[in-house]
């Protein structure tokens, strides 16, 4: 799918990003003194994680012994049970029994649990997904270069960029400043809902949600159902924010209710996908089916997406 | 066949293999070379102390460009480095004789770091966009979205706007 998209990006090559980006190299003697700190650092790294380790076991051993001698003193002064020594004497043998073997219990689960976690943390998936903190896509750039971008207008609708493939067209490339930048992601239909000040639902059993908001007016949700990819967005805005414009085809009411109209968008690359817009309480809705470019999308599923809405 | 870097033979042979790329992934984010330098050792540790297991040379590759990406982006988080203009130090990488691509470099460098991790994944490392979304556990659609501005973000550099 992807390859008419990597060709278009192939475009910058003639910048020689990769020659520019290698002629960053390390100083002289930099490859001997980070590997000097490397194995120093190392080395330090272990020797806290065995005294946290030593720690640890102090702690424990020391909280067990206590926990004992406190069993220990309640049965030797239970004041009431005089008589039933005997008695008492069986069930202060049992409680002890039963805290060795829960002890013994606990510890087995604790050995488990931490052996699970090395061998988590240290297996690397052969997909490669993040090995560590994972990369946070939601992270707002905070730093200086942060672009500013003009205050929305109401009437007039941020320029999302399309994911249908290269059909963002000359006239996003000369009205560029208006979509630049004025995007963040985020991770809750929560968070988003703080931004926007409405919230989008989107349908149960999906997975792979990813929120993001347009201009802090426009939400975009992309989400996957049986292997295909969806995109809803919804915001007060008028027009067609989507920007799935172009040619439309096949254009059918499918719900008379709130106007749900859907369609088959072709636009001028002959990239297709299947749209179905309608409003809903003030809010306007467009949900896509198909970010590959040439690739042949179902409507039937895009329509029962709508309907799990 | 998976394996593992565990002699210090080994790990010497993983570093002279990985560690000027970690080092200009690093410079990339940090603009410094103190801080590229620290961010690279840092990586290499958790190499060393983590026991970790790799298939390959690709797989190590991938391994250790998401971790740099992530040790950059906390250390840059952390360290509020982000309020230090060391943009200037940039001029201490020597450039060869000939062609000169500092122009481009400096532009990548000034990207926000969600355009500039998939500028370096696709331009400098080569992955196709279905790659990186994997790598970076994000739809397709986003990377090439992100992939779109940051193309535009650089050329709008270039041609002398400014972020």
């Amino acid at each position: 799918m992807s390859d008419r998209i990597n060709e278009e990006f192939d475009e910058l090559d003639e910048l020689n990003i990769k020659q520019a980006l290698e002629e960053i190299e390390p100083s002289e003697g930099a490859r001997e003194r980070m590997l000097a700190n490397i194995k120093r650092k190392a080395k330090e790294a272990e020797a806290l994680e065995e005294a946290k380790s030593d720690e640890t076991f102090k702690a424990e051993t020391e909280a067990n012994a206590e926990a004992e001698a406190n069993v220990e003193d309640s049965a030797v002064t239970e004041p009431e049970n005089i008589d039933n020594s005997d008695k008492n004497h069986g069930r202060v043998i049992k409680i002890n029994r039963v805290i060795g073997w829960a002890g013994s219990l606990a510890a087995v689960a604790v050995v488990a649990f931490l052996a699970g976690r090395i061998w988590q943390q240290n297996k690397i998936d052969v997909s490669p997904t993040e090995p560590e903190e994972s990369v946070n896509t939601s992270e707002p750039v905070e730093d200086e270069t942060i672009l500013q971008v003009d205050p929305v207008d109401s009437e007039t609708p941020p320029m999302v960029i399309g994911t249908m493939g290269g059909q963002t067209g000359s006239s996003q490339e000369d009205d560029f400043e208006s979509y630049y930048e004025d995007f963040e992601d985020y991770d809750t239909a929560e968070e988003v809902a703080a931004v926007t000040g409405f919230t989008v639902v989107t349908p149960e059993n999906v997975s792979d949600i990813y929120y993001r908001v347009w201009g802090e007016s426009i939400v975009e949700v992309s989400f996957n159902s049986d292997e295909e990819w969806y995109t809803l967005y919804a915001s007060t805005l008028k027009g067609d924010f989507s920007q799935r414009t172009g040619q439309e085809s096949e254009v059918e009411i499918i719900d008379e209710g709130n106007g749900a109209k859907l369609c088959k968008v072709t636009d001028e690359f002959d990239n297709c996908c299947y749209k179905i817009s309608w409003s809903e309480e003030d809010i306007n809705y467009y949900l896509i089916i198909g970010v590959d470019i040439g690739a042949e999308y179902d409507k039937q599923k895009l329509t029962n997406i709508y309907k799990s809405l | 066949m998976s394996h593992k870097v565990q002699s210090d033979a080994q790990f010497e042979e993983f570093y002279n293999r990985h560690y000027k790329y970690v080092y200009r992934l690093c410079y990339t984010y940090m603009k410094s070379e103190a801080e590229a330098e620290d961010c690279t050792e840092d990586v290499f540790v958790k190499v060393l102390t983590g026991d970790y297991e790799f298939e390959d040379e690709a797989h190590e590759r991938k391994w250790l460009t998401v971790t740099s990406i992530n040790l950059c982006k906390d250390r840059l988080k952390s360290w509020k480095v982000k309020e230090v203009d060391t943009l200037d130090e940039e001029h201490d990488v020597a450039a060869p004789e000939g062609e000169d691509f500092s122009d481009v470099r400096e532009a990548v460098m000034r990207l926000p770091d969600k355009h500039k991790e998939v500028i370096w994944l696709f331009y400098y490392d080569g992955y196709q966009t279905d790659e990186i979304a994997q790598m970076l556990d994000r739809p397709p659609s986003t990377v090439r979205n992100q992939l779109r501005d940051a193309r535009n973000t650089l050329k709008k550099l270039l041609e002398g706007g400014r972020l």
